[in-house]
């Protein structure tokens, strides 16, 4: 020891004694936890960068098969019958529909005006942030296909230019998903192309059934066509469009602002991802809402997990997302399914059931391959948690118009992400620590829209 | 932002740093043992994340996550190292003094008795006065029949009551209603404040309904603190029947001018003026005429009001106890108010209990004024701050605010229901707040009183190791 210590100054190194040492590694210590925790303070105000700590206990799997019990004899599903749609022409669900669209549009008084939330102000908002689908895609929000500047198949369907060769299928693949994240999308995955969730039936209407006067809907404008695509689809590019976390917190108008704004961005960034496939020769088309089942394929491009609501469980943003896709030929490199405890912590939280002020979300500890909620809006075959669809259509209306987003505020998994919810995200790892976790976020606070939160979101500083 | 939060998180680093610094030669020059290295240690460490999350609670906009986080780990983190640097000091003592008196240590079981009997009572005080100060306000008739004169029924508070029930009517549409239903009660929503002050002017004004609630009030409590197995009240409905009646006219040009419904279309027009009106009083008044027809109109749709009413021949009295007869039996009435006048003298006497554990507590152990004052320190000052903290959280009760699920009753009665309770709620906050805050202040001047001695050498101690900790001059 002694004649290694000569030598190292002798050779002029510096060797610092255990007492030095500890201060050193105690010093560089408090420099990481300064350096991190400043990095995630930042990023707390503009959105949030990754986290990994998912990553401790993920599981990656070959197929959505292997994921999730799914029937050999799943049925395709009418797109007739998605709530959304239905409120054009059930009677159990029109009334919801028609009287939230008159409240929405200012055509009739909303009870809670003047509350936080429901100022003028905050309507112009929702409607400034709608502005993009209403104008280049009009009611893409509901499902409506192909309607506008940003949804034309034919546009795409047919492009004129070369068609590119790519040897390598996991460089294209990975410049697919970057040109994508590129061009608007918070999160972008490949998934291949699977006709079980191409609804069997389009259900296409025309943008102008509606006579916003009369409040009333032109049936004849309605018609159901085959889902069968012009071209045949290898892969489909699954897209997620982060919603404000801030704006969710708020009621009324203010939180429907956040999906508004999603589902303008939606059809002008799958408009642009179909371009630049269209760019190397590729047919592709660009949906919304429409055409298939979203989530599903989001599971199939390793975006997310399925959630007790329905909703897909991002690892980034939680349920905080909105989701299109690209259907493209172009054969891509597939991502995996990736599960990450949510369907673990789902049976044990329920808070969206619990807060969901319709009762729509069903509350039973595990789910099922069957549908025992009566609701014409479910598809069995895969087992999960059914819904009732039909009372989010009445929340909509209740809401005063605003449509309604308690369940994804409510969820645990929504929060930025910062470095102070690592611990949490742990915890929703571990089979002890999903009970804590769920006490510790109603202890804390999360997950309420509060009258607070509107003067805040208004008051938010760059 | 950026700019503050590295110099936030800078800062924060560089005192855990000094803080663990300190601690080491601190411990070192004392020669402590590893234990309450370790609580001090992780004391700092709590100390430091709680103000980290607090910091990056507030950025993400969470206050509540923000003042949990500085409870839970500052709070810990002060207790732990209040316990650390304790123990080390007490270590450090206990080395220099003589073994105490074995004898002395020793606790009489009257000792045991009476701090639990003292503990029971600083619980439960605060429980059993809210209690007493609900059931205290509820039996009151005058208190409430002024409040719902004052707050529900008033011209200054109606239009409020009525656009708060119209929220919660919206909030809780049943998935069956109508469309229609819907749009009405949307566009009643739509209202302004002096139109429906106006509406009530010709219905119902403020001094009939002020009248009518009176009677009720009085018919109810003569009933509950009465021998009468129903009450005997009757409410004159004929009044309001001969206010539409008289007003019908204005009641229809305030339809026309108020009532957010679409303009006749030309078709209606013309047959409007050529005189055609109809004996359909929904259709006449389905649009709004232009106001030179409205003029016209009104008699003819106040004639066709007027015989819609004589003939459906509403009661001019209703006979509330005969009502009741009909649907309560007697057996049932006569237990509901049973349990009804049990629950209001419970909730009067109930309080008496914790005092009696008090004086119980205190006729175990006290035998002088001093020990008096020893005994009812703690109590006191627990019980006050703990009413207090009751107290002052009743008005954002989260039942009273949560979002609203399905209910069996109308959304207008949720929402005044709501109303009233967030009001008694804050009644019931300043009904605790002036006993506890006494209690609180009286405990607190004797702790310090009884406990001076005890307190100025905790505090040399303390003022010793936090000199140490932080480097500056010993005394």
């Amino acid at each position: 020891m002694d004649n290694s210590s000569d030598k190292n100054e002798q050779e002029g190194k510096y060797k610092p004694s255990r007492r030095e040492l500890i201060k050193l590694v105690s010093a560089a210590g408090a420099g990481a936890l300064v350096g991190g925790a400043s990095n995630s303070a930042m990023a707390a105000s503009n959105g949030g960068v990754s986290s990994q700590t998912f990553s401790l206990f993920e599981k990656k799997y070959e197929t959505i098969d292997d994921m999730y019990d799914i029937s050999k004899d799943i049925r395709r599903f009418d797109q007739k019958y998605t709530a959304l749609m239905r409120g054009m022409w059930d009677e159990e669900v029109r009334p919801s529909t028609i009287s939230y669209g008159a409240k929405k549009s200012g055509m009739v008084p909303f009870a809670q005006e003047g509350t936080p939330g429901y100022s003028m102000v905050d309507w112009a908002l929702h409607w400034a942030a709608m502005a993009g689908t209403n104008t280049c895609a009009p009611l893409a929000n509901l499902g409506v296909r192909g309607a506008g500047n940003y949804n034309d198949w034919s546009r795409h369907a047919n492009p004129t230019f070369k068609r590119q060769t790519f040897e390598d299928k996991a460089e294209i693949s990975k410049k697919v998903k970057r040109a994508a994240r590129f061009l608007g999308a918070s999160l972008a995955g490949i998934a291949p192309y699977d006709e079980r969730w191409t609804y069997r039936k389009w259900f296409d209407i025309d943008p102008s059934m509606m006579d916003v006067k009369s409040m009333e809907i032109q049936h004849d404008k309605m018609r159901e066509t085959e889902g069968v695509f012009p071209f045949k689809p290898k892969s489909v590019i699954a897209l997620a469009f982060e919603m404000d976390y801030n704006a969710l917190q708020a009621p009324g108008f203010i939180s429907g602002a956040a999906p508004a704004l999603a589902y303008s961005d939606m059809p002008e960034v799958a408009f642009k991802v179909a371009e630049f496939l269209n760019l190397l020769g590729y047919k592709s088309i660009p949906t919304g809402n429409d055409t298939g089942m979203s989530v599903p394929i989001a599971v199939q491009a390793g975006l997310g997990e399925l959630s007790r609501m329905g909703l897909l469980i991002t690892k980034k943003y939680g349920p905080r997302v909105r989701l299109a896709k690209v259907y493209t030929d172009l054969e891509l490199e597939y991502d995996k399914p990736t599960g990450f405890g949510v369907w673990e912590f789902c049976k044990r939280c329920k808070k969206c059931a619990e807060i969901c002020p319709s009762g729509a979300i069903n509350i039973d500890r595990d789910p099922t391959v069957k549908s025992s909620t009566g609701s014409k809006s479910n598809n069995p075959g895969v087992k999960k948690w059914f819904q009732r669809q039909e009372r989010c259509m009445l929340q909509f209306d209740r809401n005063g118009g605003t449509g309604c987003s308690y369940c994804i505020t409510a969820c645990p998994y929504n929060k930025l992400d910062t470095w102070i919810h690592d611990t949490a995200k742990l915890l929703t790892g571990m089979p002890v620590g999903r009970d804590i976790a769920r006490q510790l976020d109603d202890a804390f606070g999360y997950g309420k829209k509060t009258a607070e939160a509107a003067e805040a979101f208004w008051n938010k500083e760059d | 932002m950026t700019t503050t939060g590295i110099l936030f998180f800078l800062l924060l680093g560089g005192l855990v740093f000094f803080a663990f610094g300190r601690i080491i030669s601190f411990t070192k020059s004392r020669k402590s043992e590893m234990r309450f290295l370790v609580l001090l240690y992780l004391s700092i460490f709590l100390i430091g994340f709680g103000l980290a999350w607090c910091y990056t609670s507030f950025l993400e906009n969470e206050p509540r996550a923000a003042y949990m986080g500085l409870i839970v780990f500052c709070g810990l983190g002060l207790v732990l190292g209040f316990v650390g640097l304790w123990n080390m000091m007490d270590s450090e003592t206990a080395a220099v003094d003589q073994v105490p008196d074995e004898l002395s240590r020793a606790i009489s079981w009257k000792k045991a008795v009476a701090a639990v009997l003292l503990a029971l009572f600083a619980i439960t005080l605060p429980a059993t006065w809210l209690f007493k100060s609900a059931t205290g306000i509820v039996s009151d008739r005058e208190q409430v029949s002024s409040y719902l004169g004052e707050k529900i029924l008033s011209d200054k508070a109606l239009p409020g009551v009525i656009k708060k029930g119209l929220e919660y009517e919206a909030w809780l549409t049943r998935i069956e209603e109508p469309l229609m239903s819907r749009i009405v009660k949307s566009a009643i929503s739509g209202i302004e404040p002096e139109s429906m002050l106006e509406l009530f002017g010709y219905i119902a004004p403020e001094k009939e309904r002020l009248a009518m609630l009176n009677d009720a009030t009085t018919a109810l409590y003569d009933w509950i603190e009465g021998e009468n197995t129903y009450p005997s009240l009757t409410l004159q409905t004929g009044v309001y029947l001969n206010n539409i009646e008289s007003n019908a006219e204005n009641l229809v040009l305030w339809m026309f001018k108020n009532f957010p419904i679409p303009g006749c279309g030309s078709v209606q027009i013309g047959e409007l003026e050529q005189g055609v009106y109809g004996n359909d009083l929904k259709k006449l008044i389905s649009c709004i005429p232009p106001e030179s027809l409205q003029k016209k109109i009104a008699p003819i749709a106040a004639a066709l009001l007027n015989a819609q009413l004589a003939e459906n021949s509403p009661p001019q009295v209703v006979d509330v106890g005969a009502k009741m007869k009909e649907t309560a039996p007697v057996k049932k009435i006569t237990t509901a108010k049973l349990h009804l006048n049990r629950v209001l003298f419970a909730g009067s006497a109930i309080w008496l209990i914790p005092v009696a554990l008090l004086l119980i507590g205190l006729g175990l152990v006290v035998r002088s004024g001093k020990e008096l004052a020893v005994w009812l320190a703690w109590p006191f000052f627990i019980t006050g701050l703990l009413g207090l903290f009751i107290g002052s959280r009743l008005p954002g009760l989260s039942f009273l605010h949560s979002v609203p699920h399905e209910a069996e009753v109308p959304g207008a009665v949720v929402g005044i229901g709501r109303k009233i309770g967030i009001d008694l709620a804050v009644m019931l906050e300043s009904a605790m707040f002036t006993p506890f805050l006494i209690l609180a202040v009286a405990g607190g001047v004797m702790l310090v009183i009884t406990r001076r001695e005890k307190i100025m050498s905790m505090a040399v101690r303390m003022r010793l190791s936090l000199g140490l900790v932080f480097g500056k001059q010993a005394v």
